[in-house]
């Protein structure tokens, strides 16, 4: 290859795998670094406008960031959580700390209305003057010895604090109309809220300056006469920590205008770095580095589930691989970036391959960053179903993009051995066993692959190519959810899974794993196969630190911090 | 009490699957009641009442004739709804004959129509950038139903709310079609469904 030529993005087929998208990592177009480039490069200001928390950890306290047009408040309520209330699941009913972000700043009404609804969680209701809902539970041992170091005048111990990662972890952050909340359309052509998630990736961030600054209280409050706040380095160690069920799964599938602008952003910008004819100096140095920082991350990173376990062996091993090639391969070649990125595909695990991705993204923010606006998506405008096409023409559509099901034996219990239902209970989304419980009745269309042959089937049994699809559709009412999924599918490229979300061995933490890593979440941690712990917003400088020139930086750790 | 627009849309997708329509049928049901709502009209009052008394409402039995009616007698507005909406645009005016709570099919031609009009005896919803309204719209059901793509300009005009104003009695009625939807609580499906597996605190 000489000259200029384009890489194409990858195939959907190659990328909207499960195993695939349950690898990807972290990368400059992450919800959480767009939020922390624009609060730095707009000089967003930040103020507490009220901490009112007792010795017992009670109260409330309000963090207000106050940007170029408007500014939004953090509404803290602490508790004092009996042990045994202590738990991540949704069914729980109460929080070590309750929030609510305001849009804007809220008056004394606005606190006691909030104090009212924000401690019961989903029992309660918000207003359009809030954005999000959430609430976090403390990671007992690592709060215990932060308290108790802090009150002693000492540091916490690095390793633990390494391996905890974070004194609390939020358990739900609802936004987008939730439980009363604006709905994101109030709230979309702002420009900091364009973005996706932004919203919500701000509660997270001053979330976790608020519970660093209640720990530090905590300990003053134990000894005022001893107690030392945390030093800089320390206290950027603590990220906040996110526990994450099934609820998240169906997201996936209920927005695919918005996935395919999330996933199409993040393959055009790797297919614009593997295009770029030759690698310069100061980029190439700037990638080695970050290389060597991945495999760090890689060794710091804790999982105690087998699946992750092994994931992470190979993780290790693949950025081992990776660093002992950088030592000898010539960056400067024409190239260079795809015939690494070629080398990684044959040498490399799917998850060193997608840590390479986003690797090779970080030294070319130029290139990349702008594609950050183009992963907002309004689902309204591919959800209109065209009834003029012909039934030919969908036929088409499914051999396509739905090839690969209509190739799987529906017949067989293995390949629809699971149904996505809501239980009444709190209306948590669950997976259960179709052939082992009566739940079919109550299914959620959750399962393109399986609609789609269905749809295929019957469009040969019961339709002649010519027919338009209203007409099809008007017969056969039970396909018009799929039709609809096939004609997005058909135009937005990465708009589909192309996996099979009901076989017997699916694993539903893939499909979080693929939201969380647009989040910008790291330290993957499966608890089971549906339900995981992350950390968000580990090693990033606080609000006072952002005009620092860190502000991007900091989403791999920084090199040499286990030799602290 | 408000609702997001969200929430009204999600009850009454769930609603309208809970009462028997398709999945995606229900979806359209969810947006078509968004629609009205975010104008401050009564859609989920007009679903709640067409859910509650629909019995053997169906589709149009000719939708090539100008004049579509029922076999069964009753044209069903989420139905004829989609049948609008799928088609992309009204070229001539279509008249039906019975359909049950008219002002559930408004949004369907809305969304393809930049300007229109829906009327039945003594009512009529017309929209350009603007909607207007006239005459009651919680009819049950209107011997007639014009659609039309021109806009007259009289009427009261709505605004835009940006929320939906649920009533009490109307959010239990919608609440009620939509547990159906639902699955019992087992204790297999607390333990299993969501993946407690390991313990959750620490």
């Amino acid at each position: 290859m000489t000259g200029r030529t384009h890489i194409p993005p990858r195939s959907p087929d190659q990328v909207m795998r499960l195993a695939r998208l349950g690898s990807f990592h972290q990368s400059r177009l992450s919800f959480m670094r767009q939020l922390l480039r624009r609060l730095a490069t707009e000089n967003w200001r930040f103020e507490t406008t009220a901490f009112d928390i007792d010795a017992r950890g009670v109260g409330h306290a309000v963090y207000t960031a106050q940007g170029p047009e408007r500014s939004y408040s953090l509404v803290a309520f602490a508790h004092d959580l009996p042990p045994e209330d202590r738990s991540d699941r949704v069914i729980a009913t109460a929080w070590d700390a309750t929030f609510a972000l305001f849009d804007g700043v809220p008056d004394d009404a606005d606190i006691e209305r909030l104090r009212a609804n924000v401690p019961v969680q989903e029992e309660g209701r918000v207003s359009e003057k809030e954005l999000t809902l959430s609430r976090a539970n403390r990671s007992v041992r690592l709060w215990d010895h932060v308290v108790s170091r802090l009150a002693a005048g000492e540091q916490p111990d690095p390793s633990l604090v390494d391996e905890v990662g974070y004194l609390m972890r939020t358990t739900a952050v609802y936004g987008s109309g939730k439980f009363g909340a604006a709905d994101r359309e109030a709230i979309a052509d702002r420009p900091e809220c364009h973005a996706p998630f932004q919203v919500e990736m701000l509660t997270v961030y001053l979330i976790r300056t608020f519970v660093m600054d209640l720990v530090e209280h905590m300990a003053r409050m134990q000894a005022p006469d001893r107690a030392v706040a945390l030093t800089p380095e320390m206290r950027r160690r603590f990220g906040i920590g996110n526990s994450t069920g099934l609820g998240m799964a169906p997201f996936l599938v209920t927005h695919p205008a918005l996935i395919n602008a999330w996933i199409g952003a993040r393959e055009e910008a790797l297919s614009r770095v593997r295009s770029i004819s030759h690698p310069t100096p100061d980029r190439v140095q700037l990638f080695r580095t970050c290389a060597a920082r991945a495999r760090q991350h890689a060794y710091g990173w804790h999982s105690e589930h087998p699946i992750q376990i092994e994931k992470l062996a190979n993780l290790r091993n693949d950025m081992d691989l990776l660093n002992t090639h950088l030592e000898t391969a010539d960056l400067s070649a024409d190239h260079a970036w795809n015939a690494l990125y070629l080398w990684a595909e044959d040498r490399l695990s799917v998850e060193g391959q997608e840590m390479l991705v986003s690797l090779l993204l970080e030294p070319h923010g130029h290139l990349v960053d702008e594609l950050s606006s183009c992963m907002a998506a309004d689902e309204t405008r591919v959800w209109q179903i065209n009834g003029q096409m012909t039934t030919g023409a969908l036929r088409e559509i499914l051999r396509d993009v739905y090839g690969w099901a209509l190739a799987l034996d529906w017949t067989q219990d293995n390949t629809q051995a699971r149904v996505w239902y809501v239980s009444e209970n709190k209306l948590e989304p669950r997976l259960g066993e179709r052939f082992e419980e009566p739940l079919e009745p109550y299914e959620q269309p959750l399962c393109p692959g399986r609609d789609a042959a269905r749809l295929y089937a019957d469009l040969n049994a019961d339709s002649t190519t010519g027919e338009p699809l209203g007409a099809f559709l008007l017969r056969h009412p039970e396909h018009r959810h799929m039709t609809r999924r096939a004609q997005i599918a058909a135009l937005l490229p990465y708009a589909e899974i192309r996996d099979n979300t009901i076989d017997a061995v699916m694993m539903p933490i893939d499909m979080l794993r693929m939201k969380l890593s647009f989040f910008g979440a790291s330290e993957f941690d499966p608890r089971s196969d549906r339900w995981v712990r992350i950390t968000m917003f580990q090693h990033a400088p606080f609000p006072h630190e952002l005009e620092d020139a860190f502000a991007d930086d900091w989403a791999l750790p920084p090199l040499n911090m286990a030799a602290e | 009490m408000t609702y997001s627009l969200g929430e009204v849309e999600a009850l009454s997708r769930k609603a309208a699957r809970g009462a028997g329509f398709s999945w995606g049928m229900a979806e359209d049901a969810g947006k078509a009641v968004r629609w009205l709502c975010n104008w401050g009209l009564p859609g989920a009052e007009a679903l709640a009442g067409y859910l509650d008394a629909r019995r053997d409402a169906g589709g149009p039995s000719d939708t090539s004739s100008a004049i579509w009616s029922a076999q069964s007698g009753t044209l069903c507005p989420i139905t004829c709804g989609t049948v609008v909406s799928d088609r992309g645009a009204l070229d001539t005016a279509v008249d039906l004959h019975a359909l049950a709570w008219p002002l559930l099919i408004v949004p369907h031609v809305a969304w393809i129509a930049p300007k229109g009009s829906v009327s039945w005896p003594g009512s009529q919803l017309c929209w350009d950038e603007h909607v207007r309204l006239s005459g009651p719209l919680l009819t049950a059901r209107a011997d007639q139903v014009t659609l039309s793509t021109t806009a007259k300009s009289d009427g009261t005009a709505c605004k835009k709310i940006q929320r939906a104003d649920l009533d009490d009695a109307t959010l239990s009625r919608l609440t009620r079609f939509a547990a159906k939807t639902y699955a019992p609580e087992t204790e297999a499906s607390k333990t299993t469904g969501a993946g407690a597996g390991l313990t959750d605190g620490d």
